[in-house]
């Protein structure tokens, strides 16, 4: 962690709100959008939002920089938040939703109907992963959050995190190859 | 399915960090076109994003948590162990109990001077005895304390004879002898200079006196109150502490002698190396 960050925390945890605004501003974006990937639902992903960063302030007194990475502290509160609401609806926790979009703009209509054709197909294949293989993709490529961050939030070493992100990319592939079983799949 | 993760994880490290792929694609042409095909998935993942928040929620949310933040200060305030980190806090907590747990042992402790054998707070009494004599390093100092707690242990019997608690009070003379027979093996053991076998010597012949007036007066008034048991116990308890009274005096006459022929210096106990 980098000096300035270590002083940025001193001053969060002494409550100051410039500090404290900083890091929310550093960090919202990608709350908001671990969240939303698991809530499929805005005013859900809304509320549980403003919980983590309110949650951040009631105890960031107890972070310790020397122990893990604040973004991972941060997800961390996150997970477990939605890991209790989950429980409270009964739901299979970290399914991705069909709502993810293209980030990626295009011009010409005929790609815009082809990325989005594929990107129906990706995510119909990545609905067939393991939930664990599929917490592991979505926290690497959407959440693009780094290897041992993921190894933290789900308590593996991050060895284990690399095999699993690549079988989990070996499955894709292979199921990308069969169309026509995603589409039975689908149906 | 063979094991990519190793050159999968170097391929999406030059990714990352924007070096060579093609560098890293040539070090495993076997499996170039699979590692390809999952980079490219990665790509296309990496693309797939969820919508963004309401500007004007995110605004909310960031208000709100500054408004908590303000409260938790004013809270701290009001408590100024709040705003110290926590391990702090639980120090000062930790101080305080120790503190607590001091005064209130000081407090036992000095309550349970008065206390007699059968009383809640006549181990506490006892255990402060120990305590004193353990952090006792001085020989001289550690024979007198244990003369002195001989006279608390005949004091203690008399109060339980005076109270009427004659079977207890027969108990505390079998306390009474067992300590002095202890001074006696401790002035036996002990390293002691002139001055402390002088000073022993006098406080010994007085307490022998006193002791000696003490368990008669009180085997008589046993006696005569018709308990003639516990006076017998008294009467026995007498016998032995004057024969332990007299082989001190002897062992501490011999010290002195021994001493006014060698001079003004410290007397090993019998067994202790000689110095040289």
């Amino acid at each position: 962690m980098k000096t300035s960050d270590d002083a940025l925390i001193r001053r969060a945890q002494a409550l100051d709100p410039e500090a404290l605004a900083e890091l929310y501003d550093r960090h919202f974006d990608g709350i908001y959008r671990y969240v939303y990937t698991r809530l499929h639902h805005h005013a859900d992903a809304e509320d549980l939002t403003e919980q983590v960063f309110l949650k951040m302030v009631d105890s960031i007194d107890r972070y310790r920089p020397r122990g893990v990475a604040f973004s991972s502290w941060l997800y961390r509160i996150a997970h477990n938040l939605l890991v209790d609401r989950y429980r409270r609806a009964g739901r299979e926790p970290m399914e991705l939703t069909a709502e993810l979009r293209d980030a990626r703009r295009h011009a010409d209509p005929a790609a815009v109907a082809q990325h989005s054709e594929e990107r129906r197909r990706l995510l119909a294949a990545v609905q067939r992963l393991t939930p664990e293989q599929q917490q592991v993709i979505s926290m690497r490529f959407i959440d693009n959050l780094a290897i041992d961050e993921i190894a933290s939030l789900m308590r593996r070493r991050a060895g284990a995190i690399h095999s699993m992100q690549h079988r989990a990319l070996a499955s894709l592939y292979r199921f990308l190859l069969e169309p026509e079983q995603v589409e039975v799949q689908r149906a | 399915m063979r094991d990519l993760t190793r050159p999968l994880q170097e391929c999406l490290r030059a990714m990352d960090d924007k070096h060579n792929l093609q560098e890293v694609l040539r070090r495993y042409p076997a499996d170039r076109d699979e590692l390809i095909g999952l980079l490219r998935l990665s790509v296309d993942l990496g693309a797939m994003e969820a919508p963004a928040a309401d500007p004007a929620f995110r605004l909310r949310a960031r208000n709100r948590m500054l408004a908590a933040a303000a409260h938790r200060r004013q809270a701290r305030r009001w408590n100024p162990l709040a705003a110290l980190p926590r391990p702090v806090v639980r120090l000062v907590y930790a101080g305080a109990l120790a503190a607590a747990l001091l005064v209130g042992g000081l407090t036992a402790a000095a309550a349970s001077d008065n206390s007699l054998p059968g009383d809640p707070l006549y181990g506490i009494k006892l255990g402060v005895e120990r305590a004193r004599l353990a952090t006792t390093f001085d020989s001289a100092a550690r024979v007198r304390l244990e003369l002195q707690f001989a006279d608390v242990r005949l004091a203690e019997a008399q109060r339980l004879f005076a109270a009427g608690r004659v079977n207890d009070g027969v108990r505390g003379m079998a306390q009474y002898d067992t300590a002095v027979t202890q001074f006696n093996r401790s002035i036996a053991g002990s390293a002691l200079d002139t001055r402390a076998v002088d000073d022993l010597s006098r406080a010994l012949d007085e307490r022998a006196a006193r002791a000696d007036a003490t368990l008669k007066e009180l085997a008589g008034s046993l006696a005569a109150g018709g308990d003639a048991e516990a006076a017998a116990a008294v009467a026995r308890t007498q016998s032995h502490v004057e024969q332990a009274w007299s082989g001190s005096k002897r062992d501490l006459q011999s010290r002195g002698s021994a001493s006014q022929q060698g001079g003004h210096q410290t007397k090993p106990a019998p067994g202790e190396p000689q110095p040289h």
